[in-house]
């Protein structure tokens, strides 16, 4: 009886090792930097739908409701700026990020047209070497 | 069988290392492959320790006297039923039934969040396998339920088997009992999964609002689970241990009450947090103490230390608990002020009369009721360490700190939803409550001219019929406007408001189950009770009853012998009905246990022990009680768990078109 217990028990121990030996890779952290503001802004919207719930309830004075819920709408007015704020400066950061990857890609292709023969570098539009005279592919 | 289920048993215990070491090395390097490995580590070790179950369970139900444990709690005369239960009527079978539900809990959240949360999921599993190794060491090394009986022959120990078992403790033999102890596990075990969430929230420092609305629905179910858990012990220890009562306030009751109340504390701070983006660390400081009194109360009943503090030391199981509670609390204690500065509040409190301020004063009030409880179960301990002697702080001195707290807590439900959020103002404050306070007023009026005069009594229907009115308005109201809105029929607004907020709703239902409890627990004000002497054809009386002993019955069956006295119930000259109170004397276990009678009316219950025979062995004697509103108490816990599934459920939501649909966002 107890070997079968061990095969049971080292098999599915087994089982649980497998992925170890798979080709493997890894996740990108999905925390957001805008997490925070997102969750705020969330936490607003629920504020003012509670606000009005209360006031259509009766817990609530005109004067106090009107007041609390422009509150509320100037915070999440702000919040929702911040947000389209990061949003613009991380779509900036991306743009130079982008460009960045453009502008190193440019000595990557001249180097592509160093002559195969001599090693001298020629303009990217030559079609010939300008040292040697060697065509360059 | 035994073998096949001590070395599955065993392989529990790389199975945990596996994953805890898996999982933290997942975290750090974030690889998928690591995670994968970790998570099928859950797997296995909910695989083993369910086939562990399994062989345990086949080793109760035929009986195989040769193992300690079914020796100890089972014998061939007891019914199938309680054979296969037997599994946590001792010891190390709970233990082992706590391990089993951890690594099922543990599966479940593997499973659920494989394609989800891949940040905090490696601390998740890794703190929930740190939970499993514990238990793990516990019920392999420490406690284990396959150990077999052993007698010496001088050099040699030998294996043998007893002919028969000394059978299941004759208290446990109860419908209540049987579920008692499974439910409240799962509440205790529950707690381990928010705490998983919140540390793996602490550690990577995303403490944002995910980690709440992930663990929303187990935080419920813990608390549900406990609640449940807390009552069917009630239940049992007022059928079964037949003292005329449901809660002594002894220290395995508090034990579960502890975690129940900073449970309740934060589902009710929470809502602070995901509103205001205040209490953050109360928060993590609450949940954190909620897994730590989990074990804690675990500890308690197993240990044994309340008993004696030296039992503690010789059961190997209280210093095995009191390191790893120390462990756990230093760790998280620790994590917790690393990252207390990221744990900075969004806003300020702006007003006192404002919800969050009722909000406030609840989660006060739990703190001063958790201190309370865990002062007064610690105190036997606390001065045999320093005095040398025992002094236990009975039922008097927790009802003078608890009932106050209590009914102060009862109060909140009523007004805190009555309150706006931020500010409420004088003005509206005399609409919500003028007429809510005047209706209270005259019906306390109305009990004390009809002749209720005490003092707390009064107070308590005062608060009960105040809330009520108070959740019963915010149904009402908030059907007819939504039905002036929609146009749809009262009933059906009602509902379609619920069910679009199903937290708020399922909130006041719990709440009502509140009332409905506690009016159920002030009829204690209004006990009473008889002793009598009687043989067949005596009669007695207690209030309005007359009591006639009808008859005197002995029996005998396999497993027990039994007096049983036929008692009927009489009121002026009608027949109100016949109980049997039973006194039984259980063969195996060698012990007497008493079936006590009883007689449940929505207004009081009769209750019927018989508590032995009289010195000539010609008569009985037995006990009443009447004990007014104990079936609230019962029917306010039916409430509570619907309530609490209500809260459960997804919210519905309009759409634009008119169609209604299911909003699955943010919820687990």
């Amino acid at each position: 009886m107890s070997y079968i217990a061990y095969l049971i028990g080292s098999g599915l121990l087994l089982w649980a090792l497998i992925p170890l030996f798979k080709k493997d890779s890894t996740w990108v952290s999905m925390y957001l930097e805008n997490e925070e503001l997102e969750d705020h802004k969330k936490r607003v919207y629920g504020n003012i739908a509670d606000l009005e719930f209360d006031y259509a309830m009766g817990r609530l004075s005109d004067k106090d409701f009107k007041s609390v819920r422009q509150s509320f709408l100037t915070e999440a007015g702000r919040v929702i700026e911040k947000l389209e704020q990061e949003a613009s400066s991380e779509l900036r950061a991306q743009i130079i990020k982008d460009t960045s990857v453009l502008g190193k890609k440019k000595p990557h292709k001249k180097k592509k047209n160093m002559c195969p023969d001599c090693g001298s570098k020629n303009q990217l539009e030559a079609k010939f070497c300008m040292k040697c005279g060697k065509e360059l592919s | 069988m035994a073998d096949l289920g001590n070395i599955l048993l065993f392989f529990l215990f790389p199975a945990s290392v596996f994953t805890a070491l898996t999982a933290l090395a997942a975290g750090y390097t974030k690889r998928r492959g690591l995670l994968e490995a970790a998570r099928r580590g859950a797997y296995v070790a909910f695989g083993v320790t369910t086939l562990a179950v399994l062989a345990l369970e086949y080793l109760l139900v035929t009986s195989d006297f040769s193992i300690e444990y079914v020796a100890s709690n089972t014998n061939l005369a007891l019914p199938m039923f309680y054979k296969v239960v037997a599994l946590w009527a001792g010891h190390n079978g709970s233990l082992l039934l706590w391990t089993w539900i951890v690594t099922i809990f543990s599966a479940i959240v593997a499973y659920q969040n494989r394609h989800k949360n891949n940040d905090l999921m490696p601390y998740v599993i890794f703190v929930m396998a740190a939970t499993m190794t514990f238990f793990s060491i516990l019920s392999i090394f420490i406690s284990n339920p396959f150990d077999t009986l052993y007698q010496d022959l001088g050099n040699t120990l030998q294996e043998y088997a007893v002919p028969d078992g000394r059978g299941l403790n004759p208290l446990l033999q109860h419908p209540a009992m049987v579920i008692h102890p499974p439910v409240l596990f799962i509440g205790y075990v529950g707690a381990v999964v928010p705490f998983a969430f919140a540390i793996a929230a602490l550690i990577t420092g995303n403490l944002g609002a995910g980690w709440i609305h992930t663990t929303r629905r187990w935080a419920l179910t813990t608390w549900g689970f406990l609640a449940a858990g807390i009552v069917l012990g009630g239940k049992w220890a007022y059928v079964e241990l037949g003292w005329g009562g449901y809660w002594a306030w002894d220290p395995v009751e508090n034990a579960s009450l502890l975690p129940w109340l900073t449970a309740t504390a934060y589902l009710h701070s929470v809502m602070i947090q995901e509103r205001k983006g205040m209490l953050k660390v109360w928060n993590m400081t609450l949940v954190i103490a909620t897994f730590l009194l989990s074990i804690f109360g675990t500890f308690l009943t197993r240990s044994g230390v309340v008993s004696s503090v030296h039992a503690f030391a010789n059961s190997g199981l209280g210093p095995a608990f009191a390191i790893f509670l120390t462990i756990a609390a230093l760790f998280s204690v620790g994590l917790l002020l690393f990252r207390a500065k990221d744990l900075k509040p969004d806003e300020e409190m702006q007003s006192l009369v404002s919800r969050e301020s009722s909000f406030l004063f609840n989660n006060l009030l739990f703190l001063l009721a958790t201190i309370a409880v865990l002062w007064g179960t610690l105190f036997p301990v606390i001065s045999e360490l320093f005095t040398g002697d025992q002094i236990t702080v009975g039922p008097p001195w927790f009802n003078n700190i608890m009932i106050p707290i209590g009914l102060a807590l009862l109060l909140l439900t009523g007004v805190g939803p009555l309150l706006a959020w931020r500010h409420t103002s004088a003005e509206t404050l005399k609409r919500s409550f003028g007429l809510p306070i005047l209706g209270s007023a005259v019906f306390v009026a109305i009990l004390y001219f009809s002749g209720v005069k005490d003092g707390w009594a009064l107070g308590s229907f005062a608060i009960s019929f105040f809330v009520m009115w108070t959740i019963v308005f915010e149904f009402v109201k908030g059907a007819r406007i939504r039905s002036k809105n929609s146009g749809d029929q009262f009933f059906k607004a009602m509902y379609m408001l619920s069910r679009k907020n199903t937290r708020r709703y399922g909130g006041y239902i719990i709440h009502a189950a509140m009332v409905v409890m506690f009016i159920g627990f002030t009829g204690n004000a209004f006990n009473s009770e008889t002793r009598a002497e009687v043989g067949e054809g005596d009669t007695f009386e207690l209030g309005p009853y007359t009591f006639y002993a009808n008859h005197i019955h002995h029996a005998e069956n396999e497993n027990y012998s039994s007096e049983t006295l036929e008692l009927e119930i009489r009121k002026g000259d009608r027949i109100v009905t016949l109980i049997k109170p039973e006194k039984r004397y259980y063969f195996a276990s060698e012990q007497p246990s008493t079936e006590v009678g009883i007689y449940s009316s929505m207004r009081e219950d009769i209750y019927a022990v018989l508590s032995g025979m009289s010195n000539d062995g010609q008569k009985v004697i037995v006990q009443v009680y009447r004990n007014p509103f104990v079936k609230m108490v019962w029917i306010g816990a039916f409430i509570l768990v619907f309530g609490t599934l209500f809260a459960m459920l997804p919210n519905l939501r309009e759409t634009k078109s008119g169609k209604i649909v299911q909003e699955s966002k943010g919820v687990e």
